[in-house]
């Protein structure tokens, strides 16, 4: 029933949306399968740090230390948030539901909780099930299109350039997330984005500019 | 407050070899200057492994201060004539943060000066201890505090006036050490390292 409802909401995003980027079908089968879709999500279970500037409306910026310890297979994460100098004002997980450890002001809203954990399965998680459309867009980067049980869109491109770009919206096609990454080089961890901005637009809008101090797989 | 703990303790020029606080009031007299390396090594029941901090740390008396991580992020406090700001490297510069509480920086820079005299014991918000192998124990009064820091511990080394470690503990998994090296004391520091970069 579940996937009759995605199938009916995809259905009704593809005919009717006049905001979302328009996808050119690829060509060929092998094109159209979800291996063959951009994907900077980690694979496996990987501790990230970052170091963290969050420009805030009004001009304001604010620097911290990210922590997030994530699973791919499990679709889990931890996460705490330090201030530069290191002392932790937020810790949290998510398994299918949100529990707050630690939360100092003004890191105690909320919402604050609530927003954290949607940007960070946008930033590295993939999103779940089959895409359902996939292909290119207007200026040839590859795109792989995903709708969300809520009924909202994903779209995962990879750019010319080897970057990458996300971009969430509400199922009624507004914008909500925009993520740009770019592949890191080092030998360490090849591939993970070193750097990612993310912009989250409306009135009550911030960007998150995010370089990468330490990857570290935990499979291993 | 972590930076405050961090800041006051790594200065105090106590003499460990003291079995009082008086003892260590009266060496703190003859500290003008504390220069010094360290380095940080945070540790959370989240992390796989610690991640480890360096930098910089200069005091000079009354209420200069210099806290400068080189690692993994650049960023440095400063404290000069009664104005503190804190810079961040963006790219290849450094910008200021106007994301720190200064207000609360200046308070930081008051208690360092009692700090600077000895006066572990006189704060309000702590109760303080001296106990065997040099150690101080700072344990916060209000909840309010202790909800941020469970207790802060201070081994001195065995030369006078120089702080051998500090650890801040936020939970039963959680605590930052803070080693410190290379230090030194009474050593003339200019003007211009409390400036902006």
């Amino acid at each position: 029933m579940k996937w009759l409802l995605l199938f009916i909401a995809a259905g009704f995003v593809f005919s009717s949306c006049s905001n979302l980027p328009q996808v050119r079908p690829a060509g060929d089968l092998a094109a159209k399968a979800r291996h063959s879709c951009p994907n900077p999500f980690p694979a496996g279970k990987w501790q990230f740090v970052h170091s963290i500037e969050a420009a805030m409306p009004g001009g304001r910026s604010v620097f911290v230390t990210g922590v997030v310890v994530i699973s791919s297979v499990e679709r889990s994460f931890r996460c705490a948030i330090m201030t530069l100098e290191g002392l932790a004002v937020f810790e949290a997980e998510w398994d299918r539901e949100l529990t707050v450890n630690r939360a100092i002001a003004p890191f105690d809203a909320k919402p604050f909780a609530q927003g954290m954990v949607e940007d960070i399965r946008l930033l590295f998680l993939q999103p779940s099930g089959s895409p359902l459309e996939s292909g290119f867009l207007a200026n040839g980067n590859r795109i792989c299109r995903y709708v969300e049980s809520d009924g909202g869109v994903v779209d995962v491109a990879s750019e010319g350039n080897g970057d990458w770009e996300i971009r969430r919206y509400t199922r009624d096609f507004r914008l909500l997330r925009t993520v740009n990454m770019a592949p890191e080089k080092k030998a360490d961890h090849v591939g993970m984005p070193k750097k990612i901005e993310l912009t989250a637009h409306g009135s009550e809008g911030y960007k998150l500019i995010m370089d990468l101090i330490e990857a570290v797989p935990l499979d291993k | 407050m972590f930076l405050f703990a961090l800041a006051l303790t790594a200065s105090c020029p106590c003499r460990g070899w003291a079995d009082q606080f008086e003892d260590i009031r009266k060496s703190a007299e003859k500290i003008t200057s504390v220069r010094g390396e360290f380095t940080q090594t945070r540790h959370m029941k989240i992390l796989a492994r610690p991640l480890v901090s360096t930098g910089t740390f200069l005091f000079r008396t009354p209420d200069s201060l210099r806290w400068e991580y080189r690692s993994p992020i650049r960023n440095i406090l400063l404290t000069h004539s009664g104005r503190t700001n804190r810079f961040v490297q963006r790219n290849d510069e450094l910008v200021v943060d106007s994301s720190a509480n200064l207000q609360s920086m200046q308070m930081v820079v008051q208690e360092i000066g009692q700090w600077l005299k000895g006066r572990f014991d006189e704060n309000p918000a702590l109760t303080s201890s001296l106990e065997p192998g040099r150690k101080i124990v700072l344990v916060p009064k209000e909840s309010s505090f202790a909800a941020l820091i469970q207790r802060i511990e201070i081994v001195l080394s065995e030369r006078d006036g120089v702080i051998e470690s500090v650890t801040i503990f936020e939970g039963r998994d959680s605590f930052t050490r803070i080693e410190f090296d290379q230090v030194t004391l009474n050593q003339p520091i200019e003007d211009s390292l409390f400036r902006e970069p």
